[in-house]
């Protein structure tokens, strides 16, 4: 009996992931002013300020991070008089607690906690007041690469607002894949940490969420707990009065300010099905091409002695009842004949 | 001792076709590949030298540099010919399908689609038709409409081994050479534009229901001897022609795919088989009618976006019709081989 199918066994079908990595380098300069900030949207509702590759006008501008900040409701900036969008600032800080660090068994939400540690009580490692870097997820794909040293953020962290990288800082998750923490509902995340020659030596400064792509600093970044107090604006405001007094695109604004460099790898989680079409010597010699018989008699044989031979250019891998469902195609055609054997990986990403 | 070659390990990235991805958008299980095939459909192998100039080993040098197509994602579009397993590697000839025009002629005249049919779609236009010529059904027309007889709306494909090398018998007998009998054909895949035409049984013209309609609206039906021998045609005296009563490897469609012995001889009779009537071997003969959609029976509208108009010129008459062009296509399930007729619908605009 002819047959021109040949049915896959599971012996012949096998699943494989494969993590494809891509290398992300983000210069300050396209945070901090290659297109006259016209790569830059502010929203009329301020919650955050988007981050363009290219004036976001242009259909060729792709999405790259979105800047806000936030302050929880008992911080000790709440006190302040003057306060501006204190309900949008306070909000932010409880959407990014809620889904970033989750609930204590209360129900209450936790608050963001540079030591990870969602549920401690120790006050001093709390993150009361948050600068928000959120990559978009064509940067980041399935998650943010977890290697040593992988995520770096270089800050400028001179007290001058004109020349702000005069002293700069670094940050980074120091333990990458050899060390995380899965106790977020957003995911496994890790530990910033930041160094400087200023005199920082690895000091816990926020956390970065692989999956989520999100990355949390403590606005103490910017102050004299770790380099210098920092001039946020033209106006010399430091940080916390720029928090409470300036809307959330100011603050948004003067971070890109100080921001020299991001980079990071991202992740892409690939997974396979590999098909082994196995053409045995005894298969798949003959052909039903139009071109293959003339008055019915082969084309490639003489003599029924014969070897019959096929020349194969397309695999195609169809469903129980024939449909076509994939094709893969060869580079060549391969000659085949009794005498030889194929095997075929066909491989399926998904 | 130089090391082995081994860049023959051959790995292929296979892309899926448009009904596999509708299959996959449908979540319901129908997405499972089952079974693989090998194609051939850039390959000319009338380009094949069995008695090179250059001495052996050249046979197919011209073969082997034919450029490959990347991947269709059409999922009628690729593997249109496949290559055959056959188990006997001493074949000399395989078998062809045929459209059978001596019983259905043809179109003959120079605006029809050549060895195809033009295809009434209602019954103004076959009464047009019937009216301005004497016995259309000899003439090349194929009348679709609910209604329409079976003589006027069936279509004939004859298998077997189309060859004067071979005296004349049946592929499938008790006395047939068991290589011979692998040969034939018990399964066939029809395909067809479901917007314009279904399938009928040959004789009761009871509508068919398709295997499945993929994403362009193609209907793919498959008939198999064993369940749906209303669409095989009757072949009596399967072990031969001398021996009456022999068991029937047909099925019960009219007319008969028989050799017959009479006061004229043995022969066989309306089969395009053989080059005489007295040679080639019979397989099997496909039969069913055709069956216009509702919707060109009674609408312009399929005519207008799929087609044009056109006017026909008769004996005393000239009539005008919109019409759309189409393809049905017959497969053999085991041997693969692939036969495509031009349909050209028509409507009366007048």
């Amino acid at each position: 009996m002819a047959t021109s199918f040949k049915t896959l066994t599971s012996k012949d079908v096998t699943r494989a992931q494969t993590k494809l990595h891509e290398a992300i380098p983000l210069t300050g300069t396209i945070l901090s002013g290659t297109y006259s900030d016209n790569n830059i949207k502010d929203y009329s509702h301020g919650m955050f300020q988007s981050v363009y590759d290219y004036p976001y006008l242009s259909s060729s501008a792709n999405h790259i991070l979105d800047l806000t900040v936030g302050w929880a409701t008992d911080s000790s900036l709440s006190g302040s008089s003057g306060v501006t969008l204190r309900n949008k600032k306070n909000d932010i800080y409880n959407e990014m607690s809620q889904v970033l660090a989750g609930y204590d068994s209360t129900g209450s939400i936790n608050k963001l906690d540079v030591s990870g540690s969602f549920g401690s009580a120790v006050a001093v490692d709390k993150m009361e007041e948050v600068l928000v870097f959120n990559f978009s997820r064509l940067l980041t794909k399935d998650e943010i690469q977890k290697q040593a040293n992988g995520f770096t953020m270089t800050l400028g962290v001179s007290s001058s607002y004109a020349t702000p990288f005069a002293k700069t800082m670094n940050v980074y998750d120091i333990s990458g894949s050899n060390g995380y923490r899965t106790n977020s509902p957003a995911g496994e995340f890790n530990i910033l940490y930041a160094t400087s020659s200023a005199g920082v030596d690895n000091v816990p400064c926020g956390l970065l969420f692989y999956q989520a792509g999100l990355a949390v600093l403590t606005s103490s970044v910017f102050k004299s707990d770790f380099v210098e107090a920092c001039e946020m604006d033209s106006a010399g405001e430091p940080i916390d009065d720029l928090l409470v007094s300036g809307s959330i695109s100011g603050s948004a604004n003067a971070i890109r300010h100080r921001v020299q460099n991001i980079s990071f790898n991202n992740t892409t989680e690939l997974n396979s099905t590999i098909y082994f079409c196995r053409a045995n010597n005894s298969e798949f010699n003959y052909s039903s091409n139009p071109t293959y018989l003339s008055s019915s008699q082969i084309r490639v044989k003489e003599l029924s002695t014969d070897n019959p031979v096929s020349y194969v250019t397309t695999v195609g891998l169809y469903s129980e009842d024939n449909a076509l469902l994939a094709v893969a195609k060869l580079s060549e055609p391969i000659k085949k004949t009794p005498a030889e054997e194929y095997t075929l990986r066909v491989r399926l990403d998904y | 001792m130089a090391f082995l070659d081994n860049s023959g390990d051959i790995i292929l990235d296979a892309v899926l076709t448009d009904e596999g991805r509708r299959r996959l958008a449908m979540g319901d299980g129908s997405f499972r590949i089952a079974k693989f095939a090998l194609g051939d459909d850039e390959i000319d192998y009338s380009l094949y030298d069995k008695n090179p100039t250059s001495g052996s080993g050249y046979e197919d040098t011209r073969i082997l540099q034919l450029p490959v197509f990347e991947s269709f994602t059409n999922n009628t579009t690729s593997l249109k010919s496949k290559t055959l397993s056959y188990s006997d590697p001493s074949l000399l000839y395989l078998p062809v399908i045929k459209l059978n025009n001596l019983i259905a002629p043809t179109v003959t005249d120079s605006s029809g689609p050549l060895g195809g049919y033009y295809v009434s779609v209602d019954n103004t236009t076959t009464s047009n038709i019937e009216g301005a010529l004497t016995s259309p059904e000899s003439s090349g027309y194929r009348f679709a409409q609910a209604g329409a007889t079976v003589d006027q709306s069936r279509m004939i494909f004859d298998q077997g081994l189309d060859t004067a090398d071979l005296s004349l018998g049946y592929m499938k007998s008790s006395n047939s050479e068991a290589r011979v009998s692998d040969l034939f054909e018990s399964g066939y895949l029809v395909e067809v534009d479901s917007r314009l035409l279904g399938l009928t049984t040959p004789s009761d013209l009871t509508v068919a229901q398709p295997s499945f309609i993929d994403d362009d609206s193609i209907a793919t039906y498959l008939f198999a001897l064993g369940s749906d021998r209303s669409y095989f045609a009757r072949q009596d005296s399967a072990s031969g022609p001398s021996a009456a009563g022999a068991s029937n490897a047909g099925g019960t469609a009219e007319p008969a795919f028989n050799i017959v012995t009479d006061s004229a001889g043995t022969r066989s009779q309306n089969t395009v088989i053989g080059p005489t009537n007295t040679t080639g071997r019979l397989g099997s003969r496909l039969i069913f009618g055709l069956r216009s959609s509702l919707n060109l029976q009674n609408s312009q509208e399929l005519f207008t976006k799929l087609g044009g108009t056109t006017s026909i010129v008769y004996d005393s008459s000239t009539l005008n019709f919109s019409f759309i062009n189409t393809v049905i296509r017959i497969t053999g399930l085991n041997t693969g081989y692939r036969v495509e007729v031009p349909l050209k619908l028509l409507k009366s605009t007048s």
